[in-house]
């Protein structure tokens, strides 16, 4: 079975080691490397943690009031995060708000929110609104992103 | 007793091979075959040690010194002096004059120079080069080449032999050569007292030791002289003072001079006028500047009055176009500006010159942003540098005077910036690229970390600016003043002249920031109650001085386990010496960060082992290179000397992807930066800082030093030490006013012309 998630449901869970059972901190953000969720970020308590990347496969489960890690080491600081990398929400290389085209130029709507596999992290879809009041008379529109997603700095492109 | 009555010990031999030489300290081991010597051994051969130039094969050396015991390397010949056999019979001339030493000159050619000018011969043609004339087959250009060889060869030993007998080690007098070459003696035997100058490592007292064997003795003139720069040059450039009253400076010379007999104040008195007669130092008044300072001075006041009466900027936009462009700034960057911060950049944008302070998140990188912003808005000029080219450059330019402090604004502004040397086209020795005459091309120009300028450099930069220019200097006048003489920026400043606008208001991590909250009570000169509690992104770590290297090696394991790196912690601390001085520090360091590792090369230099992945800062600015003082790169690869064609050991270091290839002799040119000085962290910024604070820094301890290390930190903050000595630096504000006219100066020349600035609010605190 494949498990699919979306940012909206993720953000704000606190997230809890197995070994432990302590909390964590709570998920604020995804890591987006190319076409695949590559990891959390967690907004760490405690002193010298601040905001860390925790990657996707440290993830043991992913329940409706929480997320429970294998384990939490090895982690990254944010601001080690790769140059290409990009977020849903955070200000300078966030992916929310942009419009996604089609190749041909066709804008499809702005970015909401990501599908993507709980196993793999693989992104599967964008959900693209036009704007608070065509999503309730129309509902948000899925586009599906498996084929080839270029993720620009001014826009999203796809196939 | 029998020591002295014997001759002096000795092993003459030949050169066998070089074992190691290190050109730039002279430091050689080689192999000797013995040909003659008096110590009692019946070795052969004999391993030497010391300080000598490169030894030749053909030659014939005698060394001078004693047999040691290496705990390494077993028995040893410590060379104290050598001299070089000069050969005395007609064969051994010839031989010698015919060797691979002398190109040109073979074995006929030899024979008859001996045959012309007798056994003496090559004394006979050092002194006069023209006794050669007339030797059948030697041209003039071999005849040339022959005594300029024969100098070289012979004239460092004559030197060494002669500045021995001063009581010079070798490894000065080696030095001593390398400056003057030639020219050596007879410097050393008229003037000794020139080798303050030229000669680092030789202060007066040296010089004055060597004056006194040559008869400059107490109130000669050359000896006052001499002492009256030194006092004045070491002055400015220790204690930072751009002049120094006639009373100091008296008092400290007569202090440096009074050994047996006292020196009148009319003595020096009527030296300081000849030596000003002479143009080597400047009287103004009671005030004695050294030259460069004084005209440094006086130029950057001349080149401010420039640039602040330009008018034409006063009403270069209507206030509605700049409110209409603010609102949209705000927009795009999702931030609001406070009053302070939107009137900080309104008046920017309308003064050709205007100084911006204020401490840690106070916003001067929020006003700067939104300075190059609506500057680009108002004006019509594109951000984007690719729309430009050579002829027709980007109109703003950002500068700082680190290479870190301009990487930080770039990435502030996503604009480029420069440090100033790069900006000003330094090149090393040749100076600055841009004056008054060749000025640099821009319309705006942002300077940050003013704080670390010195009158001499903000002088050159003010000289190269154009006639048509707005200036922001940005700054935070409560840091470190900067390591050359002057408060430029505190001068500025209180000079009440210039446009200033003093942030004061804290926006930066509002609530939560203790590191700034921190910060802002040390400036107040309080040490908080809670200074040991912990908070969400400092502590303190109570511990004593003989604690601190394994507290400090703590703090640093602990943030490497959660996934920092070297380059983000970086330690902090006032002093090289001691048990809780960097030099330790860097040693353990080293060994928790990068530790010894069979697959890791290494090099030792000194006592310090250069390892790959080793942390390292740059100590010089190095123009050709791009690298300034205040880089940190990491050492990326190491090369032995007989892996590369240049036979030299080599480092290459990164400086965020720069790469600097270092060899032996450039090797003091980077330290280890695991842990660094506070005056070095001055306009760098790391995400976690860890900063000792103990009694046995007592010293160096003071408010600005404390603040200027705190405010280093972004995330983190881990001090560790004594509370008692943290509390000691709060109260202890040295008042570290230099000798400076700037503020006087600015105010005589600006307050007649043009009239005072409306600004006093803003001033006030």
């Amino acid at each position: 079975m494949i498990l699919l998630r979306t940012f909206s449901a993720l953000k704000g869970l606190p997230v809890y080691e197995k070994n432990a059972a302590g909390q964590i901190g709570k998920v604020i953000d995804l890591i987006i490397a190319n076409q695949t969720i590559h990891g959390l970020l967690v907004d760490w308590k405690g002193f010298l943690r601040g905001h860390q990347i925790i990657p996707i496969e440290a993830i043991c489960s992913i329940g409706e009031d929480g997320i429970i890690l294998h384990q939490a080491e090895p982690c990254v600081p944010f601001f080690h995060r790769k140059k290409d990398w990009n977020t849903m929400c955070h200000r300078q290389c966030a992916i929310k708000g942009k419009p996604l085209l089609k190749q041909n130029g066709q804008k499809m709507g702005l970015v909401e929110d990501v599908y993507f596999e709980e196993e793999s992290g693989r992104m599967l879809g964008i959900i693209v609104t036009d704007g608070w009041f065509s999503d309730i008379t129309e509902g948000q529109k899925q586009i599906d992103v498996t084929t080839n997603l270029t993720i620009g700095k001014d826009a999203l492109l796809v196939e | 007793m029998s020591e002295t009555i014997e001759q002096k010990k000795f092993i003459k031999g030949k050169l066998i091979h070089m074992i190691y030489y290190n050109e730039d300290s002279m430091y050689g081991v080689a192999r000797i075959r013995i040909k003659e010597t008096n110590e009692i051994t019946d070795e052969k051969e004999v391993v030497i040690t010391g300080l000598f130039p490169m030894l030749h094969e053909d030659e014939l050396y005698i060394f001078y010194g004693g047999f040691t015991e290496h705990p390494k390397y077993g028995r040893q010949y410590q060379v104290e002096t050598f001299q070089r056999h000069v050969p005395k019979t007609r064969d051994g001339l010839v031989q010698y004059l015919s060797s691979d030493l002398f190109s040109g000159i073979g074995k006929k050619i030899a024979e008859s120079i001996v045959d012309s000018l007798g056994e003496n011969a090559i004394n006979k043609v050092m002194k006069d080069p023209a006794c050669l004339e007339g030797i059948p087959k030697l041209s003039e250009a071999k005849a040339k080449k022959l005594h300029e060889s024969l100098l070289e060869h012979q004239g460092l030993e004559q030197v060494m032999i002669r500045l021995s007998e001063f009581g010079f080690g070798p490894q000065l007098s080696m030095k001593i050569y390398k400056t003057y070459q030639q020219e050596t003696l007879d410097i050393i035997e008229t003037n000794p007292y020139q080798m303050i100058h030229d000669i680092e490592g030789i202060g007066f007292r040296r010089a004055d030791e060597l004056g006194k064997s040559i008869g400059l003795e107490g109130k000669h003139p050359e000896r006052i002289r001499a002492a009256c720069l030194f006092c004045l040059q070491e002055l400015s450039l220790q204690e930072g003072h751009v002049y120094l009253e006639y009373d100091v400076l008296i008092n400290h010379v007569q202090e440096l001079l009074n050994d047996r007999q006292i020196i009148d104040e009319a003595d020096i008195s009527r030296e300081l006028i000849a030596l000003y007669e002479e143009d080597k130092l400047i009287l103004d008044r009671e005030r004695i500047y050294l030259h460069s300072l004084y005209f440094a001075e006086k130029g950057l006041v001349t080149n401010i009055k420039r640039i602040l009466a330009q008018t034409e900027y006063n009403d270069s936009f209507s206030v509605d176009a700049f409110y209409k462009a603010l609102g949209d700034l705000e927009e795009r960057l999702e931030i609001e500006y406070a009053t302070s911060q939107k009137e900080a950049i309104q008046k920017a944008l309308s003064s050709p010159l205007m100084v911006l302070t204020g401490g840690p998140g106070t916003g001067k990188t929020t006003v700067t942003k939104g300075i190059v912003e609506l500057y680009a808005e108002l004006n019509g000029v594109s951000l984007n540098v690719k729309d430009y080219s050579k002829e027709n450059p980007f109109p703003i330019m950002l500068a700082a005077p680190t290479g870190r402090a301009a990487k930080r604004m770039s990435e502030a502004t996503g604009l480029p910036a420069f440090t100033i040397h790069r900006l000003l086209g330094w090149k090393g020795e040749g100076g600055f690229e841009k004056d008054e005459d060749n000025p640099i091309k821009a319309k705006l120009l942002i300077v940050d970390e003013v704080s670390m300028v010195d009158v001499w450099l903000a002088n050159q930069l003010f000289k190269s600016l154009p006639d048509h220019i707005q200036v922001v200097l940005v700054g935070d006048e409560d840091q470190l003043p900067s390591v050359g003489p002057g408060q430029v920026l505190k001068d500025l400043i209180d000079s009440n002249v210039i446009p200033l606008t003093q942030l004061v208001d804290i926006y930066r991590q509002a609530e939560g920031s203790a590191i700034i909250q921190l910060a802002h009570s040390i400036k107040a000169g309080e040490t908080p109650e809670n200074l040991t509690d912990p908070t969400s992104d400092t502590r303190f770590f109570p511990c004593s001085q003989a604690q601190i290297q394994k507290v400090v090696k703590q703090v640093c394991e602990n943030a490497l386990k959660k996934g920092y790196t070297q380059k983000d912690i970086q330690v902090l601390a006032p002093i090289y010496r001691g048990s809780a001085g960097i030099e330790q520090l860097n040693k353990d360091l080293q060994e928790l960060f990068n530790p010894k590792n069979e697959q890791r090369r290494q090099l030792a230099h000194g006592e310090v082992i250069y390892r790959t992945g080793d942390k390292v800062l740059q100590l010089v600015n190095n123009p050709d290179e791009n690298v300034f003082n205040g880089d940190i790169g990491e050492i990326v690869s190491i090369f032995y000397a007989k892996e590369n064609t240049e036979k030299e050991d080599q480092l290459v270091v990164s400086f965020e992807g720069q790469e600097v290839v270092y060899y032996r002799q450039d090797f003091n040119q980077i330290t280890h930066a695991y842990c660094t000085s506070i005056h070095k962290a001055q306009g760098s910024e790391f995400p976690i800082v860890v900063l000792p604070v103990v009694r046995g820094y007592y010293r160096m301890l003071r408010r600005n030093l404390i603040y200027t290390a705190i405010t280093r930190s972004r995330d983190y903050l881990i001090m560790c030490g004594e509370k008692p000595a943290f509390h000691l630096a709060v109260e202890k504000k040295v008042d570290t006013n230099r000798n400076t006219m700037l503020k006087q100066k600015l105010q005589q020349e600006l307050l007649e012309t043009l009239p005072p600035y409306e600004g006093e609010e803003n001033i006030a605190k």
